[in-house]
């Protein structure tokens, strides 16, 4: 009796109904699954990924431990102190009388987000005030080396410029390479 | 021709020949082995990085067999080992009640693509899945893979008679689950 015969005998007495079934396993696998199995194995114990999964490299003991520690006394006491303070400080401190108001009101005026669009604003009043001084000044006029013509050739009243135009003029006019000194000027 | 264990573990023994004889032994096992990991996993994705586990566990220590077992007997051990592992990380990282499981189970399997039973096959894993992990384990090797209880003693590590034992108790289990989901 071969170990077909007797595994199926062995099922048959402890339970004829399930002996009966003849039941084949229902799992498949993927086409050429298993044509390309060796060669992937192969692939994940080349010395090559070997090497990449222990390249050889090792730190000392209790490195990443005292990392922190080391960079921090690299940076100046001063400026750590200035950050932790910073970061301490609570998120919004309500303010002790109407000076201290108007000192954040300016503080938050000069962020550099809203510096920029002011400085986009005073350029703007600069140029349309020249403009209504001079209403024939020719095309070649200019401000602190930037060309503010096209508003004039198309017709655009500043007026009408949002605040997202102007920070839009402004990325242009960062994009194209605006000098220190023309901002200075332009301010 | 397919070569013998013998012969594929002379070709193991030498450097020159070591990755052919690799590639012969996974040829010759992988189908067996994978059967074997997808039963106890379900989950083809989940089988495939069981086998590849084990083939690389095999590479590596394939020097340390001394050959006081079968070959494949061995390799049925890594597999099994490394299926009980991926099991257990798997159990540890659920977070879900055991009713869950069973619900999650009945739904990967209408899902999968690679599982393509029957109502009676389907019924037979969920049977199987409300199964201890060793007994499951005794009844898919005896049932499916045919394996001889003595070899079966050597891979799982387990005395004949209580093989046996374990094989009479999954089956019955089993018979009352799908006489019940035939009547129910």
């Amino acid at each position: 009796m071969n170990r077909k015969e007797e595994i199926r005998n062995e099922l048959a007495e402890i339970s004829p109904f399930l002996a009966g079934l003849n039941l084949q396993s229902a799992f498949k696998v993927p086409k050429g699954y298993f044509a390309e199995l060796p060669d992937a194995i192969l692939e994940s114990v080349s010395p090559l990924a070997e090497l990449k999964r222990a390249p050889g490299f090792s730190v000392p003991k209790n490195y990443f431990e005292s990392l922190p520690d080391l960079v921090l006394d690299r940076v100046a006491p001063k400026q750590v102190t200035e950050t932790v303070a910073e970061v301490a400080k609570p998120a919004a401190t309500p303010s002790s009388s109407w000076l201290d108001d108007v000192i954040n009101s300016i503080a938050f005026l000069f962020q550099p987000r809203y510096a920029l669009r002011l400085a986009g604003v005073a350029v703007l009043l600069v140029a349309g005030f020249f403009f209504l001084q001079n209403p024939d000044s020719s095309s070649e006029g200019t401000l602190a080396g930037t060309d503010l013509d096209p508003f004039e050739e198309y017709g655009i009243n500043i007026d009408d410029l949002s605040d997202e135009d102007v920070d839009f003029m402004l990325e242009d006019l960062f994009a194209e390479g605006i000098s220190d000194e023309d901002l200075e000027g332009l301010l | 021709m397919e070569m013998t264990d013998d012969q594929i573990l002379s070709l193991l023994q030498t450097e020159e020949n070591y990755e052919k004889g690799f590639r012969v032994l996974m040829e010759a096992y992988q189908e067996r082995l994978y059967w074997h990991i997808r039963k106890m996993v379900h989950q083809h994705d989940d089988a495939n990085d069981v086998i590849q586990n084990t083939f690389i566990k095999v590479y590596r220590s394939i020097g340390k067999f001394e050959g006081k077992s079968k070959l494949y007997t061995w390799l049925y051990r890594i597999a099994t080992n490394e299926s009980i592992t991926f099991l257990n990380k798997k159990k540890k990282k659920a977070t879900s009640s055991i009713d869950d499981e069973d619900a999650n189970l009945s739904n990967r399997l209408k899902a999968d693509e690679y599982f393509d039973g029957d109502e009676i096959q389907y019924q037979l894993q969920l049977a199987l899945e409300t199964l201890p992990e060793k007994q499951k384990m005794v009844f898919n090797m005896r049932y499916f893979d045919e394996v001889s209880y003595a070899d079966m003693s050597e891979i799982l590590e387990t005395s004949v008679g209580a093989l046996k034992a374990s094989y009479h108790h999954a089956s019955k289990k089993i018979e009352a689950f799908l006489k019940a989901s035939v009547d129910g």
